[in-house]
Protein backbone atom coordinates (compact mmCIF):
# COMPACT_ATOMS: atom_id res chain seq x y z
CA UNK A 1 0.00 0.00 0.00
CA UNK A 2 1.29 3.31 -0.73
CA UNK A 3 0.31 6.37 1.57
CA UNK A 4 1.90 9.76 0.40
CA UNK A 5 1.34 13.18 1.91
CA UNK A 6 -0.59 14.10 -0.97
CA UNK A 7 -3.35 11.47 0.29
CA UNK A 8 -2.76 13.01 3.39
CA UNK A 9 -3.70 16.07 2.10
CA UNK A 10 -6.27 15.35 0.28
CA UNK A 11 -8.26 13.86 3.16
CA UNK A 12 -7.60 16.58 5.68
CA UNK A 13 -9.47 18.98 2.99
CA UNK A 14 -12.37 15.93 2.61
CA UNK A 15 -12.45 16.69 6.75
CA UNK A 16 -12.27 20.31 6.65
CA UNK A 17 -15.13 20.44 4.53
CA UNK A 18 -17.08 17.83 6.06
CA UNK A 19 -16.76 20.01 9.57
CA UNK A 20 -17.82 22.61 7.18
CA UNK A 21 -21.46 21.15 6.26
CA UNK A 22 -21.47 19.27 9.62
CA UNK A 23 -20.57 22.36 11.96
CA UNK A 24 -23.25 23.98 12.03
CA UNK A 25 -25.78 21.29 12.20
CA UNK A 26 -24.35 20.10 15.14
CA UNK A 27 -24.15 23.51 16.18
CA UNK A 28 -28.16 24.27 15.98
CA UNK A 29 -28.54 20.78 17.55
CA UNK A 30 -26.53 21.73 20.29
CA UNK A 31 -27.30 25.67 21.04
CA UNK A 32 -30.82 26.05 19.20
CA UNK A 33 -33.95 26.02 21.15
CA UNK A 34 -35.57 22.48 20.07
CA UNK A 35 -38.99 22.29 18.18
CA UNK A 36 -40.63 19.28 17.06
CA UNK A 37 -43.91 18.57 15.10
CA UNK A 38 -46.20 21.06 13.31
CA UNK A 39 -45.02 22.69 10.06
CA UNK A 40 -42.04 21.89 10.87
CA UNK A 41 -41.98 18.43 8.40
CA UNK A 42 -43.54 20.24 5.71
CA UNK A 43 -41.75 20.77 2.49
CA UNK A 44 -40.39 24.18 2.35
CA UNK A 45 -41.01 26.34 -0.78
CA UNK A 46 -40.96 29.95 -0.20
CA UNK A 47 -43.45 30.67 2.56
CA UNK A 48 -46.96 29.29 1.26
CA UNK A 49 -48.05 25.81 1.66
CA UNK A 50 -47.35 23.48 -0.36
CA UNK A 51 -49.63 21.62 -2.99
CA UNK A 52 -49.69 17.88 -3.01
CA UNK A 53 -46.43 16.08 -1.84
CA UNK A 54 -42.65 17.00 -2.33
CA UNK A 55 -42.20 14.11 -4.78
CA UNK A 56 -42.47 15.47 -8.45
CA UNK A 57 -41.83 13.95 -11.32
CA UNK A 58 -38.82 15.60 -13.67
CA UNK A 59 -39.18 15.65 -17.52
CA UNK A 60 -36.45 12.84 -19.13
CA UNK A 61 -34.57 15.82 -20.37
CA UNK A 62 -32.77 16.00 -17.37
CA UNK A 63 -32.04 12.25 -17.75
CA UNK A 64 -30.82 13.08 -21.15
CA UNK A 65 -28.36 15.58 -20.16
CA UNK A 66 -27.05 13.43 -17.04
CA UNK A 67 -26.28 10.33 -19.99
CA UNK A 68 -24.63 12.95 -22.25
CA UNK A 69 -22.44 14.36 -19.47
CA UNK A 70 -21.74 10.87 -18.23
CA UNK A 71 -20.32 10.62 -21.60
CA UNK A 72 -18.27 13.33 -22.30
CA UNK A 73 -16.72 12.98 -18.65
CA UNK A 74 -15.56 9.03 -19.58
CA UNK A 75 -14.10 11.29 -22.92
CA UNK A 76 -12.20 13.43 -20.64
CA UNK A 77 -10.98 10.17 -18.90
CA UNK A 78 -9.09 9.84 -21.45
CA UNK A 79 -8.31 13.12 -22.90
CA UNK A 80 -6.38 13.71 -19.86
CA UNK A 81 -3.80 11.25 -20.46
CA UNK A 82 -3.04 11.46 -23.83
CA UNK A 83 -3.03 15.57 -23.24
CA UNK A 84 -0.35 14.96 -20.53
CA UNK A 85 1.65 12.98 -23.27
CA UNK A 86 0.85 14.93 -26.45
CA UNK A 87 4.02 17.62 -25.25
CA UNK A 88 5.98 15.15 -25.99
CA UNK A 89 5.36 13.50 -29.14
CA UNK A 90 6.52 14.46 -32.62
CA UNK A 91 5.24 14.43 -36.25
CA UNK A 92 1.38 14.61 -37.30
CA UNK A 93 0.53 11.23 -36.78
CA UNK A 94 -0.22 11.59 -32.95
CA UNK A 95 -2.02 15.07 -33.85
CA UNK A 96 -4.06 12.86 -36.52
CA UNK A 97 -5.29 10.20 -33.76
CA UNK A 98 -5.97 13.15 -31.16
CA UNK A 99 -8.13 14.66 -34.15
CA UNK A 100 -9.85 11.17 -35.04
CA UNK A 101 -10.81 10.94 -31.57
CA UNK A 102 -12.26 14.47 -31.06
CA UNK A 103 -13.81 14.44 -34.62
CA UNK A 104 -16.17 11.70 -33.53
CA UNK A 105 -17.07 13.10 -30.21
CA UNK A 106 -18.45 16.34 -32.72
CA UNK A 107 -20.32 13.87 -34.76
CA UNK A 108 -22.22 13.18 -31.89
CA UNK A 109 -22.73 16.80 -30.86
CA UNK A 110 -23.96 17.91 -34.43
CA UNK A 111 -26.08 14.67 -34.26
CA UNK A 112 -27.63 15.92 -31.10
CA UNK A 113 -27.89 19.71 -32.21
CA UNK A 114 -29.88 18.40 -35.45
CA UNK A 115 -31.94 16.40 -33.59
CA UNK A 116 -32.77 19.24 -31.36
CA UNK A 117 -31.79 17.99 -28.09
CA UNK A 118 -30.28 21.21 -26.92
CA UNK A 119 -33.32 23.17 -27.26
CA UNK A 120 -35.23 21.89 -24.26
CA UNK A 121 -38.32 20.76 -25.64
CA UNK A 122 -40.98 20.90 -23.06
CA UNK A 123 -43.02 17.87 -24.12
CA UNK A 124 -41.37 14.50 -24.99
CA UNK A 125 -43.27 11.59 -26.63
CA UNK A 126 -42.37 8.73 -24.32
CA UNK B 1 3.73 6.05 6.36
CA UNK B 2 3.26 2.35 6.52
CA UNK B 3 1.26 2.95 10.01
CA UNK B 4 -0.93 5.34 8.18
CA UNK B 5 -1.83 3.73 5.39
CA UNK B 6 -3.13 0.13 7.60
CA UNK B 7 -5.22 3.28 9.55
CA UNK B 8 -6.30 4.62 5.98
CA UNK B 9 -6.97 0.99 5.18
CA UNK B 10 -9.44 0.34 7.41
CA UNK B 11 -11.34 3.67 7.52
CA UNK B 12 -11.67 3.15 3.62
CA UNK B 13 -12.99 -0.39 4.26
CA UNK B 14 -15.67 0.88 6.98
CA UNK B 15 -17.02 4.04 5.00
CA UNK B 16 -17.38 0.84 2.03
CA UNK B 17 -18.97 -1.81 4.13
CA UNK B 18 -21.01 0.94 6.02
CA UNK B 19 -22.06 2.65 2.99
CA UNK B 20 -23.16 -0.33 1.26
CA UNK B 21 -25.29 -1.44 4.37
CA UNK B 22 -26.94 2.30 3.77
CA UNK B 23 -27.49 1.78 0.36
CA UNK B 24 -28.98 -1.70 0.63
CA UNK B 25 -30.86 -1.46 4.20
CA UNK B 26 -32.59 2.01 3.62
CA UNK B 27 -35.86 2.91 2.45
CA UNK B 28 -35.36 5.94 1.31
CA UNK B 29 -34.13 5.58 -2.18
CA UNK B 30 -32.74 8.98 -2.09
CA UNK B 31 -30.62 8.10 1.49
CA UNK B 32 -29.91 4.43 -0.16
CA UNK B 33 -28.16 6.78 -2.99
CA UNK B 34 -25.78 8.62 -0.44
CA UNK B 35 -24.69 5.46 1.08
CA UNK B 36 -23.57 4.44 -2.48
CA UNK B 37 -21.60 7.57 -3.32
CA UNK B 38 -20.29 6.77 0.22
CA UNK B 39 -18.84 3.44 -0.88
CA UNK B 40 -17.79 4.81 -4.09
CA UNK B 41 -15.79 7.60 -2.53
CA UNK B 42 -14.38 5.13 -0.16
CA UNK B 43 -13.20 3.14 -3.38
CA UNK B 44 -11.18 6.15 -4.81
CA UNK B 45 -9.64 6.12 -1.35
CA UNK B 46 -8.53 2.46 -1.90
CA UNK B 47 -7.39 3.50 -5.38
CA UNK B 48 -5.17 6.13 -3.54
CA UNK B 49 -4.14 3.16 -1.34
CA UNK B 50 -3.20 1.39 -4.84
CA UNK B 51 -0.86 3.88 -5.72
CA UNK B 52 -3.18 4.85 -8.84
CA UNK B 53 -4.11 8.99 -7.87
CA UNK B 54 -5.31 9.33 -11.46
CA UNK B 55 -7.91 6.46 -10.97
CA UNK B 56 -8.96 7.60 -7.55
CA UNK B 57 -9.68 11.08 -9.35
CA UNK B 58 -11.44 9.76 -12.52
CA UNK B 59 -13.67 7.68 -9.98
CA UNK B 60 -14.46 10.50 -8.02
CA UNK B 61 -15.41 12.56 -10.85
CA UNK B 62 -17.30 9.95 -13.47
CA UNK B 63 -18.91 7.78 -10.39
CA UNK B 64 -19.20 10.22 -7.96
CA UNK B 65 -19.82 13.22 -9.92
CA UNK B 66 -21.49 11.30 -13.23
CA UNK B 67 -23.06 8.19 -12.22
CA UNK B 68 -24.54 9.52 -9.04
CA UNK B 69 -26.22 12.42 -10.58
CA UNK B 70 -27.58 9.89 -13.42
CA UNK B 71 -29.25 7.86 -10.76
CA UNK B 72 -30.32 10.70 -8.86
CA UNK B 73 -32.40 12.02 -12.45
CA UNK B 74 -33.55 8.19 -12.82
CA UNK B 75 -35.19 8.14 -9.15
CA UNK B 76 -36.54 11.84 -9.93
CA UNK B 77 -38.54 9.93 -12.84
CA UNK B 78 -39.84 7.45 -10.64
CA UNK B 79 -42.39 7.29 -8.38
CA UNK B 80 -40.68 5.98 -5.89
CA UNK B 81 -42.12 7.09 -2.23
CA UNK B 82 -41.31 4.42 0.02
CA UNK B 83 -44.60 3.20 0.42
CA UNK B 84 -44.23 0.35 -2.53
CA UNK B 85 -44.97 -3.25 -2.31
CA UNK B 86 -41.19 -3.49 -1.74
CA UNK B 87 -41.06 -1.36 1.30
CA UNK B 88 -42.35 -4.56 3.12
CA UNK B 89 -39.56 -5.92 5.37
CA UNK B 90 -37.71 -9.12 3.49
CA UNK B 91 -37.80 -12.34 4.70
CA UNK B 92 -35.22 -13.65 7.00
CA UNK B 93 -34.71 -16.53 4.41
CA UNK B 94 -34.27 -13.99 1.66
CA UNK B 95 -31.05 -12.23 3.97
CA UNK B 96 -29.56 -15.56 4.27
CA UNK B 97 -29.26 -16.37 0.78
CA UNK B 98 -28.09 -13.08 -0.07
CA UNK B 99 -25.38 -13.46 2.88
CA UNK B 100 -24.46 -16.72 1.51
CA UNK B 101 -24.13 -15.07 -2.26
CA UNK B 102 -21.67 -12.72 -0.67
CA UNK B 103 -19.56 -15.19 1.00
CA UNK B 104 -19.23 -16.83 -1.70
CA UNK B 105 -17.93 -14.41 -3.96
CA UNK B 106 -15.96 -12.70 -1.26
CA UNK B 107 -14.18 -16.39 -0.41
CA UNK B 108 -13.29 -17.32 -3.77
CA UNK B 109 -11.59 -13.96 -4.57
CA UNK B 110 -9.98 -13.62 -0.97
CA UNK B 111 -9.31 -17.37 -0.75
CA UNK B 112 -7.32 -16.03 -4.24
CA UNK B 113 -5.43 -13.37 -3.13
CA UNK B 114 -4.25 -15.14 0.08
CA UNK B 115 -2.77 -18.16 -1.85
CA UNK B 116 -1.58 -16.68 -5.19
CA UNK B 117 -0.87 -13.13 -4.10
CA UNK B 118 0.44 -10.84 -7.52
CA UNK B 119 4.21 -9.61 -7.60
CA UNK B 120 2.55 -6.12 -6.91
CA UNK B 121 0.62 -6.80 -4.06
CA UNK B 122 3.01 -5.35 -1.38
CA UNK B 123 5.13 -2.41 -3.63
CA UNK B 124 2.47 -1.69 -6.39
CA UNK B 125 4.27 -0.07 -9.13
CA UNK B 126 3.08 3.56 -9.76
CA UNK B 127 2.50 4.52 -13.64
CA UNK B 128 2.64 8.11 -14.70
CA UNK B 129 -0.29 9.43 -16.50
CA UNK B 130 2.24 10.53 -19.17
CA UNK B 131 2.67 6.79 -19.40
CA UNK B 132 -0.88 6.18 -19.93
CA UNK B 133 -1.17 8.56 -22.60
CA UNK B 134 2.00 7.22 -24.73
CA UNK B 135 0.06 3.48 -24.36
CA UNK B 136 -3.15 5.18 -25.47
CA UNK B 137 -1.41 7.15 -28.48
CA UNK B 138 0.92 4.44 -29.76
CA UNK B 139 0.02 0.76 -28.85
CA UNK B 140 -3.46 0.96 -27.71
CA UNK B 141 -4.00 3.20 -30.37
CA UNK B 142 -7.24 1.47 -32.33
CA UNK B 143 -9.12 1.00 -29.22
CA UNK B 144 -8.49 4.70 -28.16
CA UNK B 145 -10.41 5.43 -31.47
CA UNK B 146 -12.67 2.50 -30.86
CA UNK B 147 -13.59 4.31 -27.51
CA UNK B 148 -14.93 7.38 -28.90
CA UNK B 149 -17.09 5.12 -31.09
CA UNK B 150 -18.71 3.45 -28.24
CA UNK B 151 -18.93 6.81 -26.79
CA UNK B 152 -20.95 7.94 -29.86
CA UNK B 153 -23.32 4.78 -30.16
CA UNK B 154 -23.91 5.12 -25.99
CA UNK B 155 -24.87 8.87 -26.44
CA UNK B 156 -27.30 8.89 -29.54
CA UNK B 157 -28.67 5.60 -28.76
CA UNK B 158 -29.94 7.21 -25.26
CA UNK B 159 -31.14 10.54 -27.99
CA UNK B 160 -32.81 8.08 -29.85
CA UNK B 161 -34.91 6.15 -27.57
CA UNK B 162 -35.97 9.33 -25.39
CA UNK B 163 -35.70 11.73 -27.60
CA UNK B 164 -38.73 11.63 -29.82
CA UNK B 165 -40.65 15.36 -29.57
CA UNK B 166 -44.54 14.68 -29.22
CA UNK B 167 -46.88 15.27 -31.62
CA UNK B 168 -44.07 14.30 -34.76
CA UNK B 169 -44.99 10.66 -35.85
Amino acid sequence: MVFSWLHLAIVLFLLGGLLFGVGPLLLAVLLGPQAKGGDLGMPFECGMRPHGSSWVKWGISYYCYALIFLAFDVDVLYLFPVATAYGSTEGWLPFVKVFIFLFVLGISIVYFWAKGVFSWPRRIKL
Amino acid sequence: MELMAKIAFWIYALIILGGGIVAVGSSSLVRALMGLISTLVGVAGMYMLLGTPFMAFMQLLIYVGAVAVLIFFAVMLTDAHGRGDESEPAPIRQHLFALGAVMAVGGVLSWLIMNRPPASSLVPAEVSIEQLGHGLLESYFLAFELISVVLLVAMSGAVLLAWEKRGKK
